[in-house]
């Protein structure tokens, strides 16, 4: 929504008080009424729970009796050398995984645009999405037979006289390898939306800039990519609240002592941590330490977006 | 007017919420039954139970369920207890999740339940809601579970705080061992001899990669597959534990065991271990051993054996039936077993013992100590071979009599059947009781056959004569069977620290092993892991031990 549109609508809506508005419109508000409360006593009460992490929490003491301890859970994620590696390593596979995961799919998307024959478009569509629907555990699976030193990828290399290459248990290439093969799941997701955002640009734009003379690359670059534009930017935005996130399954699934030293990330980091006690508190502190920096990029991303592109999500 | 009605609403209700949930406390007070002339309980009495409900717990009829079976019903007929389950868990951590409810008053707590954790013993003692048993011990016990209980003081520790023991064992019996299983047609083929210390051992190991065993012209074999995705013991199959061993004694990676003055040490920091691991990067720089160890988990490095490419691994017996395909690669394939390699001054090489699978605990509102022990004496019927269990609990469902004859495998029942339910799988246990779970084996074998057990161990003999006799040879080496003698909760620094050491353990451990980091590594790791908590937890460990002594 541009400024002057924004200035236009609060012309035409005089401000009533709000006896008023829901007098006149209460039926909608009876509507809305059985999601507010769901989301208020599903998403919010529970949120109470967070008290949690300040605690020493005991089960049967329960969130009331419980000790508190002050920011005694959050220091402990502080504590030692491998928390860091770990933080650092979420970052770097994460941002990575953002990155590459917002431009790929828009590259692949406007060089399929480009097919003309329908046919061979749909197949390669149908084909990239697929893997999307197939669980980490399957597909770490299949990493370790493909990648391993009987696999596929080496006795290629053996072929060209070369020594093999033990993939998973590189520390130096495990970070790539993660990124690459998170990619090819996921990359066919992001692309069909994007097609989706492209099949509603007006074709009379095409025709216009046909009739002013652009070649097909500048049509891509003057009218595709302005036409996608909002939808990269949610597909952005959203995603920054993934920042922490950078796959559990996935490297839960495929990594090793080997490979700790670049792959362990905050959540195998505390899986592990917590496997021994069921430290309710520590992993509590930990979600929210995560989902308040999630929170924060999330925000930051919304004003950037509104403020640089003019355009608002919510 | 209106506001007042609902008012009087909301109060009524939250009234009748209160009372339904006080109306939960007041069940337990019921008529005292008592025991009669047969011992059987007048009138029944009901022991509620805790179940995490186990994978292959076999069918139950069409209408039977969990509470309702042949099993309950017996026990009920024989016994006058009737056993409910009121609290059941899925996977384990769905079970401790449950539990965990109830100490938060969510769920029930049971009258007799197993606990599957030291973390979770400790909670339950530390929240009140359990009993301490001493005297219950001491007066309902029979003598010859006494016995049992006996043999495994270690058992207790977990469970006593404060000088009283808040629980048993699930019918603790020593596991049996891991033993050496090898690729007889292999050693034929080279004219060897099943290695007996860590030198053969390497000679053996490198004649299996260089010297083409199978005969087929190609380099495709090696020697010795294991698991090194953790900590270097795992205590089940892919061990690599007893080449530790045979440079550090008792003080293998990952166990808690005595120096010579008493005081608890950490096994993986010890200096013998350190040689191992060299002797571990050299095999693994030249090719003797599974190249993937590192990232693969134990059960799938026995994977290895079984497609043909690994000559040796170290497992219970039991998995000699789990590598068997191994004859689809390689018709010839012959595997047998063998006692693990010896220390070089000719002492035997450790394992992890493991003695009991979780521990029952009992509600502080139970009331009928007698009744329990009186049912759990009558289940262990079955592993003495006494009163109604001879042979099995129940004809046609875990044994039958053909022509005279005791069978266990189903498909020689008469009538033959698949996948019957499973009385053992149907009491306050996950498991059958046994005494024993490797001398039957040796009795079988000389001939003795009167047991259940021993019928069992015989049929063995029958059908997989390589895997009867690796438990021979288990039994005959029962001294390499050492219990972790920390068993504890985890300690204060522990819960802080623990992992991180771990973490570092299995890091340098394994890097060593892939040549990435120099074995000087080690005497920086051992420094370390004293240095980030390991010198304080072992304070805490010893502190701890003493109070045990």
């Amino acid at each position: 929504m541009m400024k002057g549109e924004k200035d236009k609508e609060k012309y035409l809506q005089p401000k009533r008080s709000w006896k008023q508005e829901i007098q006149r419109n209460w039926a909608l508000y009876v509507l809305i009424m059985p999601a507010f409360v769901l989301a208020i006593i599903f998403c919010y009460v529970p949120m109470g729970g967070l008290i949690m992490a300040f605690q020493n929490y005991k089960p049967w003491l329960g969130i009331t009796g419980s000790e508190f301890i002050g920011m005694e859970n959050f220091k402990q994620i502080f504590v030692f050398q491998e928390s860091y590696q770990a933080i650092i390593n979420t970052l770097i596979i994460a941002v990575s995984k953002i990155v590459l995961g917002l431009i790929v799919p828009i590259v692949i998307a406007l060089l399929l645009n480009e097919v003309s024959n329908v046919g061979l478009k749909k197949g390669i569509q149908t084909l990239v999405y697929l893997p999307h629907f197939l669980s980490w555990v399957t597909v770490a699976g299949m990493m370790r037979d493909v990648l391993g030193l009987d696999g596929i990828v080496n006795s290629a290399i053996q072929r060209l006289g070369m020594e093999p290459i033990f993939f998973l248990g590189e520390a130096g290439m495990y970070r790539q390898i993660i990124v690459l093969s998170d990619l090819w799941k996921g990359f066919g997701f992001g692309m069909i939306v994007y097609l989706a955002a492209i099949s509603n640009i007006d074709q009379s734009l095409y025709e216009a800039a046909q009739m002013d003379g652009a070649n097909r690359f500048q049509q891509t670059l003057h009218i595709t990519l302005p036409g996608i534009a909002p939808m990269i930017i949610v597909m952005a935005t959203l995603s920054l609240g993934n920042v922490l996130n950078a796959g559990f399954d996935q490297i839960y699934n495929t990594y090793s002592p080997l490979t700790y030293s670049t792959g362990d990330i905050i959540d195998t980091y505390v899986y592990r941590q917590s496997l021994i006690n069921g430290q309710y508190s520590f992993g509590t502190a930990v979600g929210l330490f995560k989902s308040g920096i999630s929170f924060m990029l999330t925000v930051i991303a919304y004003k950037l977006a509104y403020k640089f592109a003019g355009y608002r999500i919510f | 007017m209106k506001k007042r009605r609902a008012i009087i609403a909301t109060l009524l209700t939250a009234s009748m919420l209160l009372a339904a949930c006080g109306s939960a406390d007041q069940k337990k007070n019921s008529v005292q039954s008592t025991k009669n002339a047969d011992g059987k309980y007048e009138p029944t009495l009901t022991i509620t139970i805790a179940k995490q409900l186990d994978e292959n717990a076999g069918k139950y009829a069409e209408g039977d369920d969990i509470n309702k079976n042949p099993m309950v019903e017996l026990t009920e007929e024989k016994l006058g207890i009737k056993l409910e389950t009121t609290l059941l868990g899925g996977d384990a951590g769905n079970y401790d999740t449950k539990l965990r409810l109830a100490l938060t008053g969510s769920e029930e707590l049971p009258d007799v339940f197993p606990v599957y954790g030291t973390q979770m013993i400790a909670d339950m003692i530390e929240s009140g809601r359990v009993k301490a048993i001493d005297e219950d011990i001491e007066k309902y016990m029979p003598e010859r579970l006494k016995e049992i209980y006996d043999k495994y003081p270690e058992t207790f520790y977990p469970v006593m705080k404060d000088g009283k023991t808040y629980g048993i064992a699930c019918a603790p019996t020593l596991t049996e061992g891991q033993v050496m299983i090898i690729r007889q047609d292999w050693l034929d083929n080279l004219g060897l001899k099943a290695p007996t210390n860590l030198e053969e051992f390497e000679a053996v190991i490198k004649a299996f990669t260089e010297d083409d065993p199978d005969g087929n012209g190609k380099k495709d074999t090696y020697g010795f597959t294991y698991s090194g995705s953790g900590v270097y013991n795992t205590g089940w199959v892919s061990d690599p534990v007893a080449l530790f061993s045979a440079n550090s004694g008792k003080h293998i990676p990952g166990s808690w065991q005595e120096d010579e003055n008493g005081n608890l040490v950490y096994g993986s920091i010890d200096e013998g271990n350190r040689k191992t691991l060299e002797l571990l990067a050299k095999w693994h720089a030249n090719g003797w051993t599974f190249q993937e160890a590192a990232a693969t988990g134990a059960w799938d490095a026995m994977g290895q054996f079984t497609e043909g490419k690994a000559g040796i691994f170290i497992g219970r017996p039991w998995a000699v039936g789990s590598v068997r395909d191994v004859t689809s690669v390689d018709p010839n394939a012959v595997i047998a077993c063998y006692p693990n390699i010896k220390q070089d001054n000719g002492e035997c090489t450790y394992q992890s013992a493991q003695t009991t699978d979780g521990w029952l605990m009992f509600n502080k509102d139970f009331d009928n100590m007698e009744a329990f022990f009186t049912y759990y004496d009558w289940l262990y019927d079955v592993a003495f071979g006494t009163g109604d269990f001879q042979y099995g609990f129940m004809e046609d469902y875990d044994y039958d009599i053909v022509n005279g004859e005791v069978v266990f495998d189903t498909s020689k029942f008469d009538p033959a059947v698949t996948d019957p339910f499973l009385p053992g799988k149907s009491t306050v246990l996950k498991n059958t009781p046994m005494i024993d779970r490797m001398q039957e084996y040796a009795d079988a074998k000389a001939g003795k056959t009167e047991t259940g057990a021993q019928i069992r161990a015989a049929a063995d003999f029958e059908s997989a004569p390589d895997m009867a006799e690796g438990y021979v040879i288990a039994n005959d080496n029962r001294e390499e069977l050492i219990p972790n003698l920390y068993n504890a909760e985890p300690t204060p620094t522990m819960k802080k620290c623990w992992e991180q050491l771990q973490t570092m353990e299995a890091q340098v451990y394994t890097n060593i092993i892939y040549g990435k980091e120099p074995i000087e590594s080690f005497d920086k790791f051992v420094e370390d892991w004293k240095a980030q908590g390991g010198e304080q937890i072992t304070q805490e460990v010893n502190e701890w031990y003493k109070t045990m002594k």
